[in-house]
């Protein structure tokens, strides 16, 4: 993929692979469609940080807060209604910190979105992801002296997690530049 | 002449953006209508695994399905009134969430107490979809396609009750009945969150009605309103007859099979919602919707009471069904129109929803009255009460109309639907 297609677009976003106002309907469906396959992969491991990273590059922060909310309540369905999750107290709280986690991920993301210059956007994804992925993992840590699990949090486990994140951030984005290289919408922007 | 020449795209493209915009809010409306009657399905198809998880029978489930018919008539006038005065957008997100979790709920917590207390909680959020949808549609859509608009919407919920069925069971198949209700209600919150992500506009502020402060005063139970709630049991009372019972008296008093009876309901439904389709464009054509609807029942009455009258072959039995089923589709836009001219500006909520509530009314009294019918063992006369309803239909749309013309001759609002 050529690294000149990640520019930023006209409205400031860092990923337009549809227009402007398609963009949420588009984010939407990625996410969920995104968030349904890696929940049934990967369960509670789901690479909330890229989805993140990649609702906030796309959208204003609000919509990107739904957006990624979405592909929470993705997640928490096929656990409860498909894996089976236990149903209990724990879980349940554990759900909802996953969601606090998502959502304060798509904010620092956003926020170092913003704050970096337009120019270079495959670096400054890679921060975002790096930003967004701190706080989500800072977040679950902070619940864990209410709701245990401390045990998980070593190096291997953390930065395993860490690359889950990153290739499907990099799957993402393709699948973003993909679906730019056959809009027609977006071909035409592109020519003129 | 640079000038005109710059405004001349700007306008496009502001005509464009609005067009859009149209299009979003209807797409967002009719998948929130969608939801609604695809949960109205939810509980209906899973009563074999209630049944059995619960150790109850079908008199107890029945019961839940008869709160949540209650809670919902009870609640949709009060929640017209809490759309227009809060806003529709932010009814339909609650609504929409709050069906969802009680589904969630009952699928996490499975018992008879939680299924009738989420039975009425899912009832309640039923009654949202209504005031707020219309709401928000009367006030966003082009007026020269509002007919369109609505029969769009009105296609959109046929549509969730069509599938529900098969939804549920690849549901139940893939994630048992416990997976089934969790998925099932996940869907509410899901849609409500895309639609706070394509932005649907709220109906309050919208240049076609009046002020948020104003709308709640006025007085929305006259007359005409009244006379609109009537027309929407009497038609609910008709139409539910055949939907309900109408395979039984195929088979009880026809000689049917199963088959061909439930052929023939199939044909029924599934013309009336291409009519409802159709409707759309005849109700965009015409102002005169108490006519439109008066002629499609008229002769509706009519094909029915052919069917009532006499053993038809097979395939005229089918055929005057998918009649029949077209007609009962055409008029719903136009139904619709007339509620929504009746409605004063900035009251669309409260109006659909007092009218509404005609048809909840209709949805309690239509299976004891048919079911009364059926076991006196008088399947055609599920046919001929059908008729005779169809017939004060004809005569009350016929009223309402008149009552329209000389509403407008005597007093023109032109604020209200220009």
């Amino acid at each position: 993929m050529s690294l000149s297609l990640l520019s930023p677009s006209a409205d400031g976003s860092r990923l337009a692979p549809v227009e402007t106002r398609h963009a949420p309907l588009f984010g939407f469906a990625l996410l969920a469609v995104s968030c349904a396959l890696a929940s049934f992969a990967l369960a509670c491991a789901t690479p909330f940080a890229a989805f993140a990273v990649i609702a906030a590059a796309m959208l204003p922060l609000r919509p990107a807060l739904v957006v990624v909310a979405g592909a929470w309540l993705v997640n928490q369905g096929i656990g409860f209604g498909a894996l089976h999750y236990p149903v209990d107290g724990n879980t349940m709280l554990w759900g909802a910190v996953i969601g606090i986690a998502a959502l304060a991920a798509t904010a620092a993301s956003s926020a170092v979105l913003r704050a970096l210059p337009q120019s270079g956007t495959p670096l400054v994804l890679a921060l975002a992801l790096i930003g967004g992925y701190g706080i989500y993992e800072l977040v679950l840590l902070a619940a864990t002296p209410f709701l245990g699990g401390a045990g998980d949090f070593t190096a291997a486990i953390v930065s395993q997690i860490g690359f889950t994140n990153v290739a499907w951030l990099i799957g993402l984005v393709a699948a973003c530049e993909i679906v730019r290289l056959v809009n027609p919408a977006k071909r035409g922007h592109m020519a003129s | 002449m640079a000038d005109i020449l710059a405004v001349r795209p700007q306008a496009a493209s502001s005509e464009q953006a609005t067009k859009d915009e149209q299009f979003r809010t209807l797409g967002a409306v009719s998948v929130a209508h969608w939801v609604s009657h695809f949960h109205i399905f939810v509980l209906p198809m899973l009563f074999p695994f209630l049944k059995q998880q619960l150790g109850v029978g079908y008199v107890e489930l029945g019961f839940a399905l008869t709160v949540f018919a209650v809670s919902s008539g009870l609640t949709q006038a009060p929640i017209g009134y809490l759309a227009d005065h809060l806003g529709a957008r932010k009814i339909l997100l609650i609504g929409l969430c709050l069906g969802g979790c009680s589904l969630v709920a009952l699928g996490l917590h499975l018992s008879y107490p939680s299924l009738i207390v989420n039975a009425a909680l899912l009832g309640l959020a039923n009654s949202v979809y209504h005031p707020a949808n219309y709401a928000i549609l009367s006030a966003h859509m082009n007026e020269a396609r509002m007919g369109r608009a609505f029969s769009i919407h009105a296609f959109a919920g046929f549509f969730g009750g069509a599938v529900a069925p098969a939804i549920m069971a690849g549901l139940v198949a893939a994630t048992g009945g416990h997976g089934a209700l969790i998925a099932a209600g996940a869907v509410g919150p899901m849609v409500a969150l895309l639609l706070m992500a394509v932005g649907i506009p709220d109906a309050i502020g919208a240049g076609r009605t009046t002020s948020a402060a104003d709308a709640p005063r006025q007085n929305v139970i006259t007359p005409a309103i009244v006379v609109l709630m009537i027309f929407f049991l009497l038609l609910s009372i008709s139409s539910a007859g055949i939907a309900n019972f109408g395979v039984v008296a195929l088979m009880g008093g026809y000689g049917a099979t199963f088959s061909v009876a439930n052929l023939a309901l199939t044909t029924y439904l599934g013309a009336s919602a291409a009519g409802v389709l159709a409707g759309g464009f005849l109700a965009d054509l015409t102002e005169r919707h108490g006519q439109v609807a008066a002629v499609c029942f008229a002769v509706n009455a009519g094909i029915l009471l052919v069917i009532a009258a006499m053993n038809l072959p097979q395939v005229l039995l089918i055929g005057a069904m998918g009649l029949a089923g077209f007609l009962s589709g055409v008029i719903v836009p136009s139904r619709d129109m007339m509620v929504r001219n009746a409605a004063p500006a900035g009251a669309a909520g409260r109006v659909f929803g007092i009218v509404s509530t005609g048809f909840n009314i209709g949805g309690i009294v239509s299976p004891l009255l048919f079911g009364w019918i059926m076991d006196r063992n008088l399947p055609h006369w599920v046919f001929g009460v059908s008729v005779v309803f169809m017939v004060m239909t004809v005569v009350l749309a016929l009223v309402t109309e008149r009552n329209a013309q000389a509403g407008k001759t005597a007093e023109p609002v032109p604020e209200a639907h220009p």
